[in-house]
């Protein structure tokens, strides 16, 4: 990791969707982080508070309602047709669902050399052996290139999702849940192969999750969301012996601990209630409705993301 | 009992056999292939259809019979009369040939308007569905507005209009069908656009045109060669229609309507008149229905066995 160089940086990215008359689901609100060259920054949430649209957002795939998405200085969302091709060399996108992922009517060898051939980076020969190098370099056999997607298990198929992420040597990769569809068995083999591709290739990771276990062994620092909004962002050790956030405590003591005998007396930290409506959110903290330390404040105040140790940073009014 | 680390022995796993994978490799059209020939009833449609087209093209050819010759000698003739298979009509045309003649007219205006209704079809569902947004919200209204007009009264309207003739009745046919067509490509594209393989596609940088022809329409070709199975009998039925309220193609030019229509006349006295034009539009209809359904099934993933 080079804490010289930051790769992308978000700053106050806002992202809504227009729901219905007079309706604004506002998916993500303001969120400002940046990732450095070579590091893996895990974000963590609930199903639904933004995680994916956050990395969509960030590559382009949705145009942001306001804010910047700085990409080696520049920003994403204004760049020219030429401008934003040359980025789609460098930022790349591994998703969440292995069985949406694969074109169904093209061959492996095709989906994988798809950026290949849309940069026009090699031809012929010389690509096929590139080819064959991806699949060999994720796990899976040249003779799979001539066959199609549905005859791939879960796991091969995010393998294969990833060989065409790689094809076109990209510098900065949003893996969206990369794992959470796959077997467990399965999860801990991916999450090894993108270990491995990041440190023989100097990647930098966006590695999206709501399991925050898997995120503390594959990231540097962990930013956790909630409902749009980023409420605690440390590094990965840090968060984890020392969260500070209501929300953050209550997500990791979900985690169960294999040993019984502290899973047996330990105090859990249970969550209250559902995730409410990222429609129209009212004032205040988002978190207020659930948290049971909400004061006054929470109501009437959306709580800054403020630093209050070295690099751990916080948006919680009671902290 | 206390499990000792020295008991444990990494025995390693083989990863060759571990990826193989023992199904032959199949493309989408050769396993759809594979599951229409599974099926019977299609199988015997495809054979049915390509008799009586194999009839249409080349029985006429060869026929010693035109027709338009009549032999006002032979009038009414019953079937196998003199070498008149079907028999012949009130003006002493052979029958047969005539059914035939009849074939290449019907499938032409089943078949022509089927591809009309496919390519406005296509362009009009596509743009909407791809362009989304307003863009779609106004192209899909003017569709629930067109979808009001009563089909039969449009028809006879635009044949009232342009007079009849072989183009027309096409025109009329294909004028409100493209509907359903358009329906059917701006749904698919829409669940299409949205999977993430179109998004990856995106991320790599791909063209609109990249986007449309490789991955867009080969993911909905499926659904819209159903309904054009389904379409072709249509546009063959609602010429019969036509032919019988008299809107069809003009004399002597003979489709299996006009056929019907005309021996219907004569239904008492003369049955033959219209039961081999019946039988032919029946045998159509009934093919490409089962044709239809045969490849409802096999070009839908989610059946894959
Ligand atoms: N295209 C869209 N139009 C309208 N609303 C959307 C759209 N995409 C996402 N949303 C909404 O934005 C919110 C955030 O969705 P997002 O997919 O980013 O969640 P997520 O954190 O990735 O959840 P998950 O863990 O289930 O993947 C959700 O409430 C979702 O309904
Ligand atoms: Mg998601």
């Amino acid at each position: 990791m080079n804490k010289n160089k930051k790769v992308i940086e978000v700053k106050n990215l806002k992202k809504y969707f227009n729901v219905g008359p007079g309706l604004t689901l506002k998916a993500v609100d303001d969120l400002n982080f940046y990732i450095y060259e070579g590091e893996t920054l895990g974000l963590v949430g609930e199903s639904g508070c933004g995680k994916s649209t956050t990395g969509r957002t960030m590559i382009r795939l949705y145009d942001a309602t306001a804010g910047e998405v700085l990409f080696e200085g520049k920003d994403v969302h204004k760049m020219s047709r030429a401008e934003h091709k040359d980025f789609t060399r460098h930022a790349q996108m591994i998703f969440q669902d292995p069985y949406a992922s694969l074109n169904p009517r093209m061959t492996v060898g095709d989906i994988i050399g798809e950026g290949i051939d849309i940069h026009r980076i090699m031809g012929g020969k010389e690509r096929m052996e590139r080819i064959y190098n991806l699949l060999e370099t994720v796990g899976l056999n040249r003779e799979h290139a001539s066959r199609f997607p549905h005859e791939f298990s879960g796991g091969q198929r995010q393998r294969i999702g990833i060989a065409r992420a790689l094809a076109i040597e990209p510098k900065f990769i949003v893996c969206d849940e990369p794992i959470s569809a796959l077997d467990v068995s399965i999860q801990a083999q991916v999450v090894n192969l993108l270990i491995e591709l990041q440190r023989d290739m100097k990647l930098t990771y966006l590695f999206i999750a709501h399991d925050l276990s898997m995120v503390k062994h594959i990231s540097d620092r962990v930013a956790v969301m909630y409902l749009g909004t980023m409420v605690e962002l440390a590094s990965s050790t840090e968060l984890y012996d020392k969260p500070l956030h209501p929300y953050t405590q209550a997500l990791l003591s979900a985690i169960p601990i294999p040993d019984p005998n502290i899973e047996r007396s330990r105090q859990r930290v249970l969550l209250e209630g559902d995730v409410p409506s990222p429609i129209n959110p009212s004032a205040g903290c988002r978190f207020k409705g659930r948290c049971r330390y909400a004061k006054d404040v929470c109501h009437q105040q959306m709580p800054e993301l403020r630093e209050v140790g070295p690099d751990h940073f916080v948006a919680c009014h009671i902290v | 009992m206390e499990l000792k680390h020295e008991q444990f022995r990494v025995i390693g796993k083989d990863l060759s056999t571990a990826q193989k994978i023992v199904r032959p490799s199949l493309t989408y059209w050769q396993d759809a292939w594979r599951r229409l020939k599974k099926n019977p009833a299609a199988i015997t449609a495809i054979v049915i259809l390509t008799i009586l087209s194999l009839l249409a093209i080349f029985q006429p050819m060869f026929s010693k019979y035109s027709y338009s010759d009549q032999n006002l000698m032979l009038t009414l003739a019953r079937p196998g009369v003199e070498g008149h298979l079907f028999g012949t009509d009130n003006l002493g045309r052979d029958l047969f040939v005539r059914v035939w003649v009849g074939a290449r007219i019907s499938l032409l205006i089943g078949i022509t308007g089927a591809l009309i209704e496919l390519v406005i079809g296509i362009i009009y569902g596509g743009v909407s569905g791809y362009k989304g947004g307003n863009v779609d919200n106004i192209m899909m209204r003017v569709v629930d507005v067109l979808y009001v007009i009563p089909e039969v009264v449009m028809m006879i309207l635009l044949i009232m209009v342009m007079g009849p003739g072989l183009f027309t009745v096409i025109l009329a046919i294909s004028s409100l069908h493209w509907l359903p067509m358009a329906r059917i490509v701006r749904g698919q594209i829409l669940q299409v656009k949205e999977q993430e393989f179109v998004l990856a596609a995106r991320t790599l940088g791909a063209s609109p045109s990249r986007m449309i022809g490789r991955h867009l329409i080969p993911n909905v070709i499926g659904p819209i060669i159903v309904r054009l199975t389904f379409s072709i009998p249509g546009a063959i039925f609602f010429e019969a229609f036509l032919s019988f309220i008299g809107m069809g193609v003009p004399q002597p030019l003979a489709s299996w309507g006009t056929l019907a229509a005309t021996g219907q006349q004569q239904l008492i006295a003369h049955p033959h008149l219209l039961l081999f034009p019946s039988i032919a539009i029946s045998l159509a209809m009934l093919s490409f229905n089962m044709l239809g359904d045969g490849l409802r099934d096999a070009l839908d993933p989610r059946l894959r066995k």
